[in-house]
């Protein structure tokens, strides 16, 4: 099923937690709504499943194949929701937990009580939790939780799946495993899902698409690859993993100086700019012919434990670099504490400098007067007339 | 010197039981009554409407703040007045209904809300209408919450029974009272009358621990 939104905004008080969404999740896709806490991505996951309602507006709607449901309940939606922390029920068993949806549809729709027994099973079977049918919620462990929530989320046979961090209290292991497991899930089931996170890893895995949000906005919609490598913003750049920041301004010349760091590009229209280098597009050299696009640098720490070799150079203007090494460099060319080495960035972004930094403070508190004023101020009038 | 002797009692044994009998009787009934009224309140209160809502506040505050006595009096006095006619017994089960039910409310009310608003949302989104979110979800789990402190409400109204006595009801409080001052006799009988009423409600807190046990959910055998 297609999902469209149009014109969605949410405000909460004074506090505009979406601003104008448009969107499209298509069909039976695993879609990623990525961004930090704040950002509204759960706000807007609430939204499409019915649980939060948006901004009354006269062209904002939520499309299901088309259908318009935006003033549809959850229960009419046929959506099925998991939540951050299960919201199992505490006094049913896993196997009522699972049945649950079914047991209680209107007689003319519901199963029979074996129908109910065998999809039942059959889900959990699928969530690999079939021997544990008796156990109560709080007699499983944190993963196991999350399973029951998702087969009961599946049971009333959904058209979207919708997930809420659904991996976010959970140790890292086990939500490594959950992650492939749930990718597989859906490659079986190609039910269209929407998963929210804030773990650009979890997303970057297990997503087809990815929807980076920050501040009630969209920054930039693409599949994991788009995202990563071809960020729009320096925010989705900032947010995908460690960066590098230098900055610089561009000259006559069209050559970029950030420091000691000089390098030729071909964008001239304001004159300052941020670099952005991720620590692996870094190359490590002892020596070099020309000192273009190179600066030199000092090891101030090297991590040689892990996938690959992490270190910390210091600059001359005493700014930390991050680089990583795959081991086979590293031993091409060793780099020890305290040395002096050329730094050469392989790919780097551009991002304007802002002239303000309007966007850094969170400017989405819209102003309002105070009840009491209004009080105030209505009680004043009647004053004055009599 | 004041001699003790309880043989008085053993001769006024017949008159206590029938007042034991009443005592039991407006107990059991009130404590359905306040049990169901109780219900009722608390889903007005946190699924009803603003209308509900504010009903059900009013009530419980009512209640809450006026002496138990002046309910009871209000009852057997105040409604003939308006022409209802009632029964002494049923005045004194309709005004000790009321009376617990609020507070009863209020201890279910906490159970309730001790109940995350995710279950709701869970309960929501598997397509339950308001009432079968209650029964089934919210309910179930306030309830094993509050069992203790509902236990204390039901001897509180086992204790408050005793109050009808005013209103000319014939209960057990009644003959205690008719007995000591026919005979002189305080002593015996209060002794008497607060060892029967502590065994009426020991016998409650004795279920309501039954209850408890039967309730808790580790090592409940498996529905499949």
């Amino acid at each position: 099923m297609t999902i469209t939104l149009e014109n969605i905004s949410k405000t909460f008080n004074n506090f505009k937690a979406l601003d104008n969404i448009n969107l499209n999740f298509e069909d039976g896709k695993l879609t990623a709504l990525l961004g930090p806490s704040g950002s509204g991505k759960t706000t807007l996951l609430r939204i499409v499943a019915g649980l939060e309602l948006p901004d009354q507006k006269e062209n904002s709607k939520i499309l299901f194949n088309g259908i318009n449901v935006t003033d549809n309940a959850v229960g009419k939606r046929q959506v099925g929701f998991v939540f951050q922390h299960y919201a199992l029920f505490r006094h049913l068993s896993v196997f009522e937990n699972v049945a649950f949806g079914l047991k209680v549809k209107k007689s003319i729709d519901r199963p029979s009580k074996q129908e109910i027994h065998d999809q039942v099973f059959e889900l959990l079977r699928m969530v690999q939790l079939d021997t544990m049918a008796h156990r109560l919620p709080s007699q499983l462990s944190g993963g196991q939780r999350q399973r029951v929530a998702l087969a009961r989320a599946l049971a009333i046979k959904p058209k979207v799946l919708l997930l809420d961090e659904p991996f976010g209290s959970l140790d890292a292991k086990v939500r490594a495993e959950l992650r492939r497991w749930l990718r597989k899930l859906h490659d079986d089931l190609h039910i269209t899902s929407i998963f929210v996170t804030h773990d650009q890893e979890e997303a970057l895995e297990v997503s087809d698409k990815i929807i980076v949000m920050n501040q009630g906005c969209i920054e930039q919609v693409g599949t994991p690859n788009e995202v990563f490598h071809k960020p729009a913003t320096e925010f989705v750049m900032q947010f995908l993993g460690d960066v590098n920041v230098f900055h610089g301004r561009i000259d006559e010349n069209q050559a970029i100086y950030s420091g000691n760091l000089n390098y030729i590009n071909n964008i001239s229209e304001n004159p300052n700019v941020k670099l952005l280098v991720r620590p692996h597009d870094f190359d490590v050299l002892l020596k070099v012919e020309n000192e273009k696009n190179v600066f030199t640098a000092k090891a101030h720490r090297i991590l040689t434990a892990g996938a690959f070799v992490k270190i910390e150079f210091i600059d001359k203007l005493n700014r930390l670099i991050l680089v990583h090494l795959s081991h086979d460099n590293y031993r091409k060319t060793p780099v020890n504490h305290g040395d002096e080495v050329f730094l050469c960035p392989r790919e780097h972004q551009l991002y304007k400098n802002k002239e303000k930094k309007v966007k850094e403070q969170d400017n989405r508190f819209v102003k309002r007067p105070k009840k009491r004023t209004l009080i105030k101020n209505f009680i004043f009038k009647y004053l004055k007339k009599s | 010197m004041y001699n003790i002797n309880f043989d008085v009692i053993a001769q006024a044994a017949p008159q206590l039981i029938q007042g034991i009998k009443t005592t039991i009787f407006i107990s059991v009934i009130s404590s359905v009554c306040a049990f169901i009224i109780g219900l009722v309140i608390v889903f007005m209160r946190t699924m009803g409407g603003s209308l509900l809502k504010a009903i059900g506040a009013i009530y419980v505050e009512i209640i809450r703040n006026t002496p138990m006595l002046i309910q009871l009096y209000f009852v057997y006095k105040a409604l003939p007045d308006l022409g209802l006619f009632l029964h002494p017994i049923a005045c004194g089960i309709i005004a000790l209904s009321l009376y617990t039910g609020a507070y009863i409310s209020e201890v279910l009310r906490s159970g309730v809300n001790s109940v995350t608003s995710q279950q709701y949302e869970a309960a929501r989104g598997l397509g339950l209408n308001k009432w079968q979110t209650f029964r089934l979800i919210i309910f179930p789990q306030a309830i094993r919450i509050v069992i203790p402190p509902l236990g204390s409400q039901f001897i509180n109204l086992v204790k408050n029974s005793s109050l009808v006595s005013f209103i000319a009801v014939t209960d057990l409080f009644y003959f205690i009272y008719k007995g000591a001052v026919d005979d002189f006799r305080f002593f015996e009988f209060f002794i008497a009358g607060a060892f029967v009423y502590m065994t009426l409600t020991g016998i409650i807190a004795v279920i309501f621990n039954r209850i408890e046990k039967m309730f808790k959910l580790h090592g409940r055998e498996a529905r499949v």
